[in-house]
């Protein structure tokens, strides 16, 4: 029996952590439900891996989803799904943690859970099997999953999780019975367990959530790390031995965005803005690079050239980088003059990675967006580009926005039209020196933001603007244009903003085969359309329609901290297509610094 | 710039990374090792490092070579410490000395490798003899062509140094097989393995042999092979 890549599930990585038997209370399955290469590109497993290691009650050891050619190989011979670090039995852990990264990952979650023996359901499980928990941005609304997990983590997770070990250590030691544990451990912040509520439904719609235990939380507030200084991060990152999808060091400038583009979960749920001191980047984007060998750094944040440090830091690291033959990437720069200066330096003659997301392709659908970008920033920025001997350019786009018409369509393949032109005249009217390409998502709405009401476009009306937007770019030269799977984006949206009669869906459709779904070449239609009708769930239900601006939603039961009335009062303003300042300009009033320290507000003023 | 050249085993669980991922691991190590390692020139600088022969995905070694070039002169010892710092379990130099810098890698004199390989055969079952097999006027292996995918047939009698077989005091079967590796030709021991089988009808996956490189050969011009490491 031969299986691709095999290295991926043998462990033994350099800087991987080791401990013995007997030194800790709490095993940890850290599990991630995709592939070794992607998971491992994950900074969030390389930030949690560190912090819970430090401790002493803890030990947590990486698992991730074997590949379909691994997983029959895997039955075949009987092995159970078991840990990297260790080599032991997913099941035999104390704690079994999974990664909601992006909703196409939940059948994996099953196929990890079958591989090690887990019983699917929380209700199903005895003592004696692991404590199920997940995290992640997905973990916002975690209803859809709500029958598989004992408890979810909701925010930030590097205070969070160490202390939900340590009480569960701590009950463990006791003899405390699971529940019991839950009713404990329910009282930290960040903290959701589903077993402890029942959601109830009138006429197939969902009306509220009744508790089952008094003591629960009537909302469960996200966990918040207010100060990014304060905690660790990783210095010694584990070198993955298979090629990763990203293999670098990793500087985490800061957390959360001030920009507040409507359609951005990102950007609402990881509010507020928390630095990282430049000095503490520097110092760990060194030591990682150091420890590990790579040659690569990258710097992450939302939106990087809006950190405040950003001149600073980039002249310590691009000395620090050039001596030592490091390259560094910038994700998510905005192209002002210093980000091009900074640009133009380190790329020396290879000119890449130019990117523009305009998301939109006419202004006024940018207001309804909440994108601050104009044309004339993007001309502008293409016009430097290519006397600074860039020849190709990306561009961004969703289609499917609310309110979008077809002019607003044609707005993107006119924006393309525009670089092409410019490109050109720049080149003495020569061909071919310049390339666009336009990628465009399909929109879906998510849960904690100011569009998480709106109805989403239908499989056939994506597949209607793909061909519209196609019939229009096709004819210019140089331009390409990249879309995706329609109903994937259909069952994203499903599973996004689903309640939890979803679990039944989502388990039906891992028994008709359905896994790796975020993988074209995996994807089955059928597996899920058959799921959804045999539970007589009509996917259209949650993506046509659009919800109700007055009744409660399934994921109510969560407060990310940004308040309900704000996101109503932006969604409508998005519909009057009017804008929200930068919060760096004035604040307005998300509420987020109800809870947590807010440092953003009107300091551009 | 000098040259150094280091020997290196690759054992166990380990046997699983690739040639390329095994390059990228040295790689690495390097940089970890803060070795002043020379660059080469051009539009894309990359590490003037070097693994003489690459060994196929699931085989084992005891001795391959890997040659290095740095800007400044090291204790050989020292830097084989360096890089053994950051090599994961299974994986490591055991001998490491400076040699000529050549304009060419160890790799342009590479002429033979010896492999051993131990696979399960039944205590009854009549040990083959490898004369009949090496009798063959033609020993063919079967390949995929590079270009159409197809399985192709290939004579390899001439990349035959020599091939024997003997039964292990715990009752399996060992081939030990000296086998063409150099830069232009190579035979696959796991493909000569294949073609044993089906020879005298065993019934073992080669999947499931284990197959161990012992050492790398340079031949003298008289035809007779010397470890490579004797050549540096
Ligand atoms: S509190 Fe004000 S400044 Fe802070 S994130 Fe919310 S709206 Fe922006």
């Amino acid at each position: 029996m031969t299986v691709e890549k095999p290295a991926s599930y043998i462990g033994g990585e350099p800087n991987i952590i080791l401990k013995e038997d007997g030194t800790f209370d709490v095993r940890f399955a850290m599990c991630f439900p995709d592939t070794y290469e992607i998971g491992m590109s994950w900074n969030g497993l390389s930030i949690l891996y560190n912090i819970l290691n430090k401790t002493d009650h803890c030990y947590m050891e990486r698992v991730f989803a074997p590949k379909p050619d691994m997983q029959s190989a895997m039955k075949k011979c009987g092995l159970s799904l078991y840990t990297l670090e260790t080599k032991t039995p997913v099941r035999d852990a104390d704690i079994v943690g999974f990664t909601l990264q992006y909703e196409m990952s939940y059948t994996n979650i099953l196929s990890m859970m079958d591989l090690a023996g887990i019983p699917f359901r929380s209700s199903d499980r005895s003592e004696d099997d692991p404590l199920v928990v997940a995290g992640g941005p997905c973990a916002f609304n975690a209803e859809p999953l709500a029958d598989f997990f004992d408890a979810v983590l909701v925010g930030d997770g590097e205070d969070l999780l160490p202390e939900f070990c340590r009480i569960y250590a701590e009950c463990r030691k006791a003899g405390i019975s699971k529940r019991d544990s839950l009713l404990k451990l329910q009282k930290l912040q960040g903290v959701y367990v589903p077993s402890f509520y029942e959601p109830v439904y009138e006429n197939g719609l969902f009306v509220r959530m009744d508790k089952l235990e008094q003591s629960a939380p009537d909302r469960v507030l996200r966990a918040f790390v207010n100060d990014l200084d304060k905690i660790d991060y990783p210095e010694c990152p584990i070198n993955p031995l298979t090629e990763a999808v990203q293999e670098r060091a990793v500087c985490e400038l800061f957390r959360g965005c001030t920009r507040g583009c409507r359609f951005c979960q990102a950007g609402m749920i990881y509010r507020p803005v928390r630095e990282r001191s430049w000095k503490k980047n520097y110092q760990y984007g060194v030591k990682q690079l150091e420890n590990s060998g790579y040659s690569e750094i990258s710097l992450l944040s939302l939106s990087t050239s809006d950190y405040t440090q950003f001149e600073p830091l980039m002249l310590d690291l691009i000395d620090y980088c050039k001596a030592g033959k490091v390259s560094i990437s910038l994700p998510s720069l905005r192209l002002d003059n210093f980000s091009f200066r900074i640009l133009d330096e380190i790329q020396g003659l290879r000119k890449t990675g130019l990117t523009f997301a305009p998301e939109a392709g006419t202004q006024r659908l940018r207001d309804v967006i909440n994108k601050n970008i104009t044309e004339a920033d993007i001309l502008g920025a293409i016009d430097k580009a290519t006397d600074l001997g860039w020849s190709s350019v990306k561009l961004y786009f969703m289609i499917g926005l609310p309110s979008e018409t077809d002019e607003d369509l044609e707005g993107i393949a006119d924006i393309a039209q525009k670089i092409m032109d410019l490109a050109r005249s720049k080149n003495n009217g020569m061909r071919g020196r310049f390339n666009v390409s336009v990628s465009v998502a399909n929109f879906v709405p998510k849960p904690f933001t100011p569009f998480q009401w709106v109805a989403q476009d239908t499989p056939v009306e994506f597949a209607r603007k793909h061909d519209l937007l196609m019939a229009r770019i096709r004819k210019i030269k140089g331009v390409t244009l990249h879309s995706h799977e329609s109903f994937v984006s259909t069952l994203e949206a499903v599973l996004a903003r689903g309640g939890r009669e979803l679990s039944q869906v989502i388990e039906r459709a891992w028994e008709l085969g359905a896994a790796f779904d975020s993988w074209t070449e995996h994807f089955k239609e059928d597996a899920w359309r058959t799921a959804l009708s045999e539970n007589g769930i009509d996917g259209s239900h949650y993506t046509l329609k659009g919800l109700p601006t007055d009744a409660p939603l399934p994921w109510g039961i969560i407060d990310c901290g940004v308040s309900d009335r704000f996101l109503l009062d932006e969604y409508r303003k998005a519909l009057s297509e009017e804008t929200t300042p930068d919060c760096r300009h004035a604040c307005n009033g998300c509420g987020i610094n109800k809870y947590t320290e807010c440092r953003c507000g009107g300091i551009l003023k | 710039m000098n040259r150094y050249v280091l020997r290196f085993y690759k054992k166990g669980n380990i046997r699983f990374l690739s040639h390329l991922d095994l390059v990228r691991l040295f790689k690495r190590a390097v940089r970890k090792g803060r070795i002043d390692v020379g660059f080469s020139n051009g539009y894309n600088p990359h590490e003037l490092v070097n693994i003489v022969q690459p060994l196929s995905l699931g085989y084992e070694t005891d001795c391959d070579y890997f040659e290095i070039d740095t800007m400044s002169e090291h204790d050989p010892a020292e830097l084989m410490e360096a890089l053994n710092e950051a090599l994961p379990e299974g994986l490591g130099f055991f001998d490491c000395r400076q040699a000529e810098r050549t304009p060419e890698y160890l790799s342009n004199k590479t002429a033979y490798a010896l492999y051993e390989a131990v696979f399960g055969l039944k205590s009854d079952a009549e040990m083959p003899c490898a004369d009949a097999f090496l009798a063959q006027d033609i020993i063919t292996i079967t390949k995929k062509d590079k270009k159409t995918k197809n399985d192709v047939e290939k004579d390899v009698k001439s990349f035959i140094k020599e091939l024997v077989i003997f039964r292990n005091p715990d009752g399996t079967a060992a081939a030990r097989m000296m086998l063409r590796c150099a830069s232009n030709e190579t035979l696959n021991p796991g493909k000569l393995l294949q073609s044993l089988f089906k020879f005298y009808n065993i019934d073992t996956d080669v999947a499931e042999c284990r197959i161990t490189r012992k050492d790398i050969y340079a031949e003298r011009p008289d035809g007779e092979l010397v470890p490579l490491f004797r050549t540096y």
